[in-house]
């Protein structure tokens, strides 16, 4: 009655775990606080896409008329051969994420909380933004390692960069088939970033180096410098990678229009209203991908320690890069501040910040850590597009 | 999943890496000569503070 039973009888032990899975996320988020906005939307979306018979959620039509209740991992080219979707989330998802608007409408709002003041009063923070995309190279080469195709391994590495839109919107590109992972994967141990960054950043400094004094002030950076910023970063970009544009010219636009001071009320409604919606309907199209068709294969499962191991490695390249530039500098950073470049804004710089106070307690390097972790998200989207750029997409 | 193609591989990430690098030091550089420029500007633009009048005192 009223499918009931047919909807009974089609649940298996695969759709059970995707529920528990979704449910876990759910927890994660409400109870651990670790990133509830995209962790509850992702784990909802788990549970609502692994309903069986759910055609009217994530439903996709196949080529010859037979009717599933998940969208298939080649739903692009299934619907080049005539396929189409015909749920509500499916349709949304199609052209949120087929078409990549979502992520570069995330970006706008982003852009629109981000301040780059730390950035533009020390520029030499752009080298440890850059230092720290060593951990999407290093688990490029172990996806490779572990039988992944090239495109497939840039989409896992890219998780390194520690920024959920670039990893959606890359993934979207390169390998559709991994996005729900992948976006799990990235939203994930962003939240995990204070579970996963001191262990490695202790290995490999010693207590003298977390200690070094760094003054807490920056030269105060003016309002024209503050506009100029995101004019030239995009013209820079877009002259040097093309294909990194679309992040880079939303996330720029988004702050420009907070800093110019007349546009008030269109950041703060990008900061607020805008970024909650979008971040409503990627975390439910996403965690509605996620289905037990697709994803309880060893395959995909390998995407999650691949993930670990980017952000470990990324956290490595940043502090290590710094200890190198201390040969040189004078007065010394303090190297803990190297681990921010990772971008997962602002959660790396807080870890920092904690670090270098457990160390030093006159040490307050929070304004010190948001250069590289904005210079972070600026080279992860060029990482990005360098890797669009150069798969020829 | 598929035999990997290591040179491939190889050149993806080196050059990949390296663009990352020169768009940042790019922007490094960029961001440093326009600070000092902008620096230079708002000090220039600054009223001088005014000098004690000798003759009121």
């Amino acid at each position: 009655m009223f499918g009931i039973g047919t909807a009974l009888a089609s649940f298996t032990w695969q759709h059970l775990i995707m529920l528990l899975i979704g449910g876990l996320l759910i927890y994660l988020g409400i109870s651990r606080k670790w990133e509830p906005f995209i962790l509850v939307p992702l784990g909802f979306g788990i549970i609502v896409g692994n309903l069986p018979l759910g055609y009217g959620v994530m439903g996709f039509q196949m080529p010859d008329g037979t009717l599933l209740s998940y969208l298939p991992p080649q739903w692009t080219e299934l619907i080049q051969q005539g396929g189409k979707p015909v749920g509500f989330l499916s349709r949304i998802f199609q052209y949120g994420f087929g078409w990549e608007i979502i992520p570069l409408l995330m970006f706008l709002g982003l852009g629109a909380m981000t301040d780059f003041g730390p950035l533009i009063a020390r520029p030499i923070y752009f080298l440890l933004g850059a230092a720290a995309q060593f951990g999407v190279y290093a688990a490029f080469f172990l996806a490779i390692a572990l039988g992944f195709t090239i495109p497939e391994a840039c989409s896992i590495g890219i998780i390194g960069g520690a920024d959920g839109p670039t990893t959606v919107y890359l993934t979207q590109i390169l390998s559709p088939h991994l996005m729900g992972f992948t976006a799990v994967a990235a939203y994930t141990y962003m939240a995990m970033v204070p579970l996963i960054q001191p262990p490695v950043i202790k290995l490999i400094t010693t207590k003298k180096e977390r200690a070094i004094y760094m003054t807490p002030q920056l030269r105060t950076v003016s309002n024209r410098e503050k506009i100029a910023f995101p004019i030239y970063v995009t013209i820079i970009v877009g002259l040097l990678v093309p294909a990194a544009l679309p992040l880079i010219a939303t996330f720029m636009f988004g702050n420009l229009l907070s800093v110019t001071g007349v546009t008030t009320r269109l950041s703060n409604t990008l900061a607020t209203a805008f970024t909650d919606v979008i971040t409503v309907f990627l975390g439910f199209c996403v965690g509605a991908y996620v289905s037990a068709a697709s994803c309880l294969h060893p395959g995909p499962l390998l995407v999650f320690a691949l993930g670990v191991a980017a952000f470990a490695f990324a956290t490595a390249g940043g502090v290590i890069f710094a200890k190198l530039l201390n040969l040189v500098l004078q007065p010394k950073i303090n190297p803990l501040i190297g681990a921010a470049g990772v971008s997962a804004v602002p959660m790396s710089a807080r870890v920092v910040q904690r670090m270098g106070q457990q160390a030093n307690s006159r040490n307050f390097l929070l304004m010190h850590a948001m250069g590289p972790n904005v210079a972070g998200v600026i080279g992860t989207a060029a990482a990005a597009g360098a890797f669009i750029t150069l798969l020829g997409y | 999943m598929m035999t990997a193609d290591w040179a491939e591989a190889a050149r993806v990430a080196g050059v990949g890496f390296g663009v990352v690098f020169i768009v940042l030091i790019t922007l490094w550089l960029v961001s440093l000569g326009l600070g000092k420029i902008f620096q230079r500007w708002e000090k220039e633009e600054k009223p001088e503070p005014e000098k004690p009048d000798n003759k009121q005192a």
